[in-house]
């Protein structure tokens, strides 16, 4: 069933149930108390009917008469009846004389009054005492209000409920029709979206109820689902790209050493060619296998405890050892005085590489100008801030530089095919550390690392 | 035998350079050094806001995460140097009023910037003037400004020097 259809049922129902109460409990109350009030009356009656007939004396008959017809309404089929009854033997006769059952009048002689039924006529009876005798008088009449107003109020009653419950239904269909409409706006809108136009986005309402949060957060995801097909339909074409080109140049110069008989100092030279663009594919191959196994967590890596300092020294050795003509500086100025707090936790394999990438990219994007590597530590991280003055990154470039295989415009004169940047991102937010990169064209990079500290109890 | 510096700041990460310099020209003597970092600020005219004045609040209003790092970083490096590190807030326009503050702080030195101008968005205003005016002994920090604004704020502003003897 749909949420529509539970949604107008339940509505529908519940408004159906809350009527018919409400009119039944009605009908029944007025009915309850209609009888009880009229019994009464006739009570009330039958004890002025006795007082008017034994009491007056007979001088005042007459007026009492007309006051009687004067003020007191008539109620419809009324009669009474007065019977002397000495003892109980004489009810039974009594009672087949006025066709009425033996123990109504028993109850009157036992109780001294009693109520009853029969059909459409009410009686009402008390038990009279005068002058040494005791009479019953009984009074019948038609209770007019009970068959006739109860039965117009039923008839309303009925009427309203049906005309109520057909409006809470068209109101409910209505309603729940309409409650969905801008949910199922989305659905519509949301099929067409396909891969052929990820492009495309909802149209956000200004209002602030909950749709709208529904459609921006559809629109941040497909933002998001956007981003990474991007990036997913680049990294192939620059990885076929990457790995395609030293296969190119493979194939070429084995070509080109075939074509004739070659001296054996050409072979060699084109052997050495081979064997190192295979050298640049293998390596290629091999930053990309880390890169893959870094991007997942699952994988077991094993964590030590050591000084920040020591491992930027570290990776200065063997950047002093590659690359003789770096500038790198290593800024102590701001080196906290404890050194308890420049303990971190890590893989020091991992971070050395991812180090060391950012490192040499300081140096090789900076024609070897001076890098500074500054270490700092707050209460609960440590800091590492890596600047350079080298050719920067554009700024609507920024946001791709942590896509595998993205390389800047303007790096075209530098080697490199754009794995060390992701892969030390990588392995930084394995560490649960921060990277962030700031640059401006010409000005030069910073990148700054934050790693949370490792408190030594 | 400690001594008390007083070094103004506006809670831009770049205008803790002072405080750095400071600590650096200091930190060589044994003496421990009692900081007072001052935020000058113009005293609201409403009187609800006077009524509920706390200085607390100000200060926390005006405090950013980058400044609250910057400032523990500092502390780590002087951890030795550093006895006490007070931030205060300072009302006045006049003179003498920024000398009874000092004296009520047993300032013995005041540093302040050369050449980096204080940030006075907001009700805070650049004290460098009324300092200067004292007739406290005080003492100009020089370092190279970043012209951008927005920059101030980023963490690596602290860090702005280059060696340049390599």
């Amino acid at each position: 069933m749909k949420t529509q259809s539970k949604i107008a049922l339940t509505l529908c129902l519940s408004n159906v149930l809350i009527v018919l109460l409400f009119g039944g409990a009605i009908y029944y109350l007025l009915y309850k108390y209609s009888y009880t009030d009229f019994y009464e009356q006739l009570e009330a009656r039958a004890n002025i009917e006795a007082k008017y007939y034994f009491e007056t004396d007979r001088l005042n008959a007459e007026t009492e008469k007309t006051l009687k017809e004067q003020h007191y309404e008539k109620l419809t089929e009324e009669q009474e009846f007065v019977v002397e009854i000495n003892s109980e033997a004489d009810l039974a006769p009594a009672a087949e004389k006025h066709k009425l059952p033996k123990s109504f009048f028993k109850k009157i002689w036992a109780e001294g009054k009693s109520n009853l039924q029969e059909g459409s006529l009410f009686y009402a009876g008390i038990k009279y005492a005068h002058e040494n005798k005791t009479y019953l008088v009984v009074l019948s009449a038609n209770n007019y209000f009970a068959s006739h107003h109860l039965s117009f109020l039923r008839n309303i009653i009925f009427g309203g409920i049906i005309f109520t419950i057909l409006i809470t239904a068209y109101i409910s269909i209505y309603l729940s029709k309409h409650i969905f409409d801008p949910i199922k706006q989305i659905t519509d809108e949301v099929k067409q979206i396909s891969t052929e136009n990820i492009h495309k986005r909802l149209e956000e309402k200004d209002n602030n109820n909950e749709i709208s949060e529904l459609i921006s957060t559809f629109n941040d995801l497909l933002v998001r689902i956007e981003t990474a097909f991007e990036t997913q339909k680049n990294f192939i074409s620059n990885a076929s790209h990457e790995l395609g080109t030293p296969l190119t140049a493979i194939i070429g110069e084995a070509d080109v050493a075939l074509i004739k008989t070659r001296t054996q100092e050409e072979y060699r030279e084109a052997l050495q060619n081979i064997s190192q663009q295979a050298e640049r594919l293998d390596q290629i191959t091999k930053s990309l296998l880390f890169l893959a196994q870094t991007g997942y967590e699952g994988k077991k890596i094993t964590f030590e405890i050591f000084r920040t300092d020591e491992i930027i020294w570290e990776v200065k050795k063997v950047i002093d050892k590659l690359n003789p003509h770096n500038k790198i500086f290593i800024d102590l100025a701001l080196l906290p005085e404890d050194p308890k707090k420049l303990k971190i936790k890590g893989n020091k394999q991992l971070l050395h590489l991812a180090i060391a990438n950012i490192l040499n990219n300081a140096c090789k994007y900076s024609h070897n100008k001076p890098v500074s590597v500054s270490i700092a530590a707050s209460n609960n991280q440590v800091i590492v801030i890596i600047k350079d003055q080298g050719v920067g990154i554009p700024e609507h470039e920024l946001q791709y530089i942590y896509d595998p295989f993205f390389r800047a415009s303007n790096t075209h004169f530098f080697e490199g095919y754009g794995i060390g940047l992701p892969l030390a991102r990588n392995i930084i937010l394995l560490h649960k550390g921060t990277l962030t990169v700031s640059s401006a064209k010409n000005e030069g990079t910073t990148v700054q690392i934050n790693f949370p500290l490792f408190h030594v109890a | 035998m400690s001594k008390t510096i007083l070094v103004p700041t506006d809670f831009h990460v770049e205008s803790l350079n002072i405080l750095k310099l400071a600590l650096g020209s200091s930190s060589n003597h044994t003496d421990k050094v009692n900081v007072i970092l001052m935020y000058s600020v113009d005293l609201s005219n409403s009187f609800q806001d006077l009524i509920f004045y706390s200085p607390q609040k100000i200060i926390g209003s005006a405090v950013k995460p980058e400044f609250q790092d910057a400032l523990a970083i500092l502390k780590n490096r002087f951890e030795k140097t550093i006895d006490a590190l007070l931030i205060d807030v300072f009302h006045g326009y006049s003179n003498s009023a920024f000398i009874n503050f000092a004296k009520a702080k047993n300032v013995d030195e005041v540093f302040i910037p050369k050449s980096y101008k204080f940030n006075t968005s907001g009700k805070s205003f650049c004290p460098v003037s009324l300092i200067k005016k004292s007739g406290i002994p005080f003492c100009e920090m020089d370092w190279e400004v970043k012209n951008n604004v927005s920059e101030r704020n980023q963490l690596e502003t602290l860090f702005n020097n280059l060696n340049p003897a390599l």
